[in-house]
């Protein structure tokens, strides 16, 4: 089974560890880096931007938007980067709460052909410009 | 019940006994037939104690649907008169309730609270489940009292969604909705309770 490792960069937004907080509207830039133990076929390496909802609630889904950056072969001895930029909509807002949580982020998945789809997951955070702190 | 929105009036039913007096009507149908089964067809005594146990709880509901219709007809038909319903994070707007007593009656208390609620529905095995949790962000309480028929009661209060909220979200599932709560609670009585659903819009107040 082929093992990979995705190095994401992502530019502007503001620190709030662990992840990075954009604003509604806002251009979302990066790049990504794709590092494989070795030579993989790629139907699609697709970026994904979508949000979920996590908790109690059964799970729902929405992709927002989606690029698919290379098709072909990745090689193990040269890696694989891809710079993407966003547009983020408006809504709906990042919120965790009681039994529901809206999660944002970038889904990055090689479509292998006859195997396991390698896959990586990276969180942000949308949320509004606020005069107060969002610890509501 | 009433209430006026930006000078309009419109009608808004919510907390209305209707559905548990239908489904309470339903469940003694339903297990009526099974006693009418068991006169005739001589079924045994527990098959009988059981249905008839079914529709004395099928009574139950359909006593708490009518003592709910009994209160709201001693209340009467008070005027509520929101603002908006409409708003933005961080949007301020005003609630008020007019009412004149048609008939003498105790109120315990009374009280108006501005909810945010989330609303979880989920399956487990073949059960369909929904978890609720409210998040009470204003809380006005009131004192209650002996009021007379032709008694006029008034209030007027001014209330915000927080600016650090979050907005309303509906999807399959998952709702996450502002209600504004008007409840009054009465002595041996269900209480008398009015939501009005407010949409907040993924938008900041300027």
């Amino acid at each position: 089974m082929t093992k990979a490792d995705f190095v994401v960069t992502l530019q502007g937004g503001e620190e709030t560890p662990p992840t990075k907080t954009y604003h509604p509207g806002e251009q979302l830039q990066g790049s990504v880096t794709l590092f494989t133990d070795q030579s993989v076929k790629c139907n699609h390496f697709y970026i994904r931007l979508g949000w979920h909802t996590e908790g109690r609630g059964t799970r729902y889904a929405e992709k927002s938007a989606e690029l698919d950056v290379f098709q072909g072969e990745l090689s193990s001895s040269v890696p694989a980067m891809h710079n993407f930029s966003f547009l983020l909509p408006e809504q709906p807002w990042s919120y965790e709460g009681h039994y529901i949580s809206v999660v944002w982020g970038l889904e990055f998945i090689v479509d292998v052909p006859w195997g396991l789809d390698l896959k990586h997951y990276e969180p942000l955070i949308l949320s509004p410009r606020r005069d107060v702190a969002s610890s509501w | 019940m009433t209430y006026h929105v930006l000078g309009k009036t419109g009608s808004f039913n919510s907390s209305r006994p209707g559905c548990m007096l239908g489904f309470a009507l339903f469940w003694i149908i339903f297990s009526a037939v099974f006693v009418v089964i068991g006169l005739a067809s001589e079924a045994g005594l527990i098959f009988m104690l059981i249905s008839l146990v079914f529709v004395a709880v099928g009574l139950g509901f359909l006593a708490y649907a009518l003592l709910t219709y009994y209160s709201r007809y001693k209340v009467g038909r008070p005027e509520f008169r929101l603002s908006q319903t409409t708003l933005r994070v961080g949007d301020q707007f005003s609630f008020s309730i007019s009412h004149t007593f048609p008939r003498q009656m105790e109120i315990s208390s009374m009280s108006t609270k501005l909810i945010f609620r989330e609303r979880a529905t989920y399956q487990q095995g073949t059960d369909t489940r929904t978890v609720t949790h409210e998040h009470v962000v204003k809380s006005y309480e009131e004192p209650g009292g002996q009021f007379r028929a032709g008694q006029i009661y008034a209030k007027a209060y001014e209330l915000q969604v927080p600016p650090e909220a979050m907005h309303s979200l509906k999807v399959r599932r998952n709702e996450l909705t502002w209600v504004l709560k008007f409840e009054a609670v009465i002595p041996k009585l269900p209480n008398f309770l009015e939501e009005f659903e407010l949409t907040v819009l993924p938008e900041m107040a300027r």
